[in-house]
C-alpha cells in the first residue's frame, strides 16, 4: 500500500473547538445520564451464537486467546479456532512462548468478536495441548473446512505438517457476553 | 460442559483423520517441501503497517491479569490519538478495578481476514479527565460511523466517573500478516 495513503492516527476524527463546547455543555449537568446500551450475559447459549459465526461468515474466524506468564502477567494473541463436535480447538507449535506458557499453567481465556463488531463474548476455561498426529490432523481438517469449505482442505492440512505442532482443546467453563440491551 | 451446544457442527470422522494422516505421511516421506507457519518473523509489520491496522480496526481485546493469577479479558473500542492508543472501558467492566491494581495487559488489534493482528504487551494508565472521555467518544463513533445525531446523544449520554479512558503504554509489539500464512 502507499505509505501516503495510511491512516495512523484518528486525530482528523477529532476537532478541538468541538471538544471545547462539549467541555461547556459536560461540565454543568449532574452524572444521572443512563448507563450505554449494553447488557452481559452469562448464557452459554449467547455466546454459542457468536462463537458459531465462523461456520457463517468466513471472514471472522479468529479470536484472541490469552493466557498467564511466568513473571504473573498475562499475554494474548490472535489465532483461528474451529469447532469440532461442540468443542473450541486451536493450535500452537513447539518453540513459541504461548506453547510453554500454556503446558505450565493452563488456565487461559478467548475473546470472540462477532462480525458487525457489536457483540462478543469472553470464554474462561483452559486448555489441553496434543502433538498426538491425530489431533493435530483432525484440527486441521475442522480448521480448513471452517475456513474455508472443504475444497480448501489439501492446502490447509499442508501448512500444519511441520513436527512439534500442538492442537489445543478449550475446555469452556465460563461465559461472559456482551451484548446491545 | 455446558447444555448449549453449537446446532451446526464440524466434524472430521475418522476416515477423514485417517485420510489425511496418510497423505502426511507421503509428504514427509516423499521429501515435498510445505508451506509451514513456524517461523513468524517473516510475516511482520512494519511501524507504519502497524499503526496503520491499530487504526483501522474498531475495537481490540484487552487481556488483564485477575487476582488469582488467571488471565481475563474483554472487547474494547478504542481510538488513536496524539500517537497513542486509548482504550474505552465502561462501568461495571470487571477490568476497572482490576487495573487500578495491576496496569500489566496485553491488547490484540485484529485487522480482519487477510490483513493481520497486533499484539501490544504493555501497561495501561488511567486518564480521569473529561477531555479525553469526550476525545475518545468523538473518535470512536466516527470510526463506527455514526451520524453525528447519533455521535451528539453518545457523548450526551456519557457519564464522567462511569466510563473510562486508559491510554496503552506499548513495551513490546507482535506482529504478523496472516494473508501470507494461508496464501489467500
Amino acid at each position: 500500500m502507499d505509505s501516503e495513503q495510511r491512516v495512523t492516527s484518528d486525530d482528523h476524527l477529532v476537532n478541538e473547538d468541538e471538544v471545547e463546547r462539549w467541555l461547556a455543555e459536560k461540565r454543568g449537568e449532574p452524572a444521572t445520564r443512563p448507563a450505554p446500551p449494553m447488557r452481559v450475559s452469562s448464557d452459554p447459549d449467547d455466546a454459542w451464537a457468536i462463537l458459531r459465526e465462523p461456520h457463517e461468515i468466513v471472514h471472522a474466524y479468529g479470536g484472541a486467546i490469552a493466557w498467564p506468564t511466568k513473571d504473573g502477567g498475562v499475554a494474548s494473541a490472535y489465532v483461528g479456532f474451529a469447532i469440532l463436535d461442540g468443542e473450541i480447538w486451536s493450535t500452537t507449535t513447539k518453540g513459541r512462548g504461548k506453547t510453554y506458557a500454556m503446558l505450565r499453567d493452563p488456565r487461559a481465556m478467548l475473546v470472540v468478536v462477532s462480525a458487525d463488531r457489536q457483540r462478543s463474548t469472553t470464554v474462561y476455561g483452559r486448555v489441553e495441548l496434543s502433538n498426538d498426529d491425530r489431533d493435530v490432523t483432525r484440527f486441521a481438517i475442522g480448521f480448513s473446512r471452517y475456513r474455508g469449505g472443504a475444497a480448501e482442505i489439501g492446502p490447509g492440512i499442508a501448512s500444519f505438517d511441520s513436527p512439534g505442532r500442538y492442537a489445543i482443546r478449550f475446555i469452556a467453563e465460563r461465559f461472559v457476553t456482551r451484548l446491545p440491551a | 460442559m455446558t447444555s448449549a451446544t453449537p446446532e451446526r457442527r464440524i466434524e472430521a470422522t475418522e476416515e477423514e483423520v485417517e485420510y489425511w494422516l496418510q497423505r502426511k505421511r507421503e509428504r514427509v516421506a516423499s521429501g515435498e517441501k510445505v508451506f509451514t507457519v513456524e517461523d513468524l518473523k517473516a510475516y511482520q509489520l512494519d511501524e507504519a503497517e502497524t499503526w496503520e491496522l491499530i487504526t483501522a480496526g474498531k475495537g481490540c481485546t484487552l487481556s488483564w491479569v485477575a487476582s488469582d493469577g488467571s488471565p481475563g479479558g474483554t472487547y474494547v473500542k478504542h481510538a488513536v490519538l496524539n500517537g497513542a492508543a486509548y482504550l474505552l472501558l465502561l462501568d461495571g467492566d470487571e477490568a476497572v478495578p482490576v487495573l487500578r491494581r495491576d496496569s500489566r495487559v496485553s491488547v490484540v488489534f485484529d485487522g480482519g481476514d487477510g490483513v493481520g493482528a497486533v499484539t501490544v504487551r504493555g501497561t495501561v494508565e488511567f486518564v480521569d479527565d473529561l477531555r479525553s472521555l469526550i476525545r475518545v467518544l468523538l473518535a470512536v463513533g466516527r470510526r463506527d460511523g455514526m451520524t453525528e445525531e447519533q455521535l451528539a446523544g453518545r457523548v450526551r449520554a456519557a457519564r464522567p466517573g462511569r466510563e473510562y479512558v486508559v491510554r496503552l503504554n506499548p513495551e513490546r509489539f507482535v506482529t504478523f500478516t496472516h494473508k501470507k500464512i494461508f496464501r489467500g
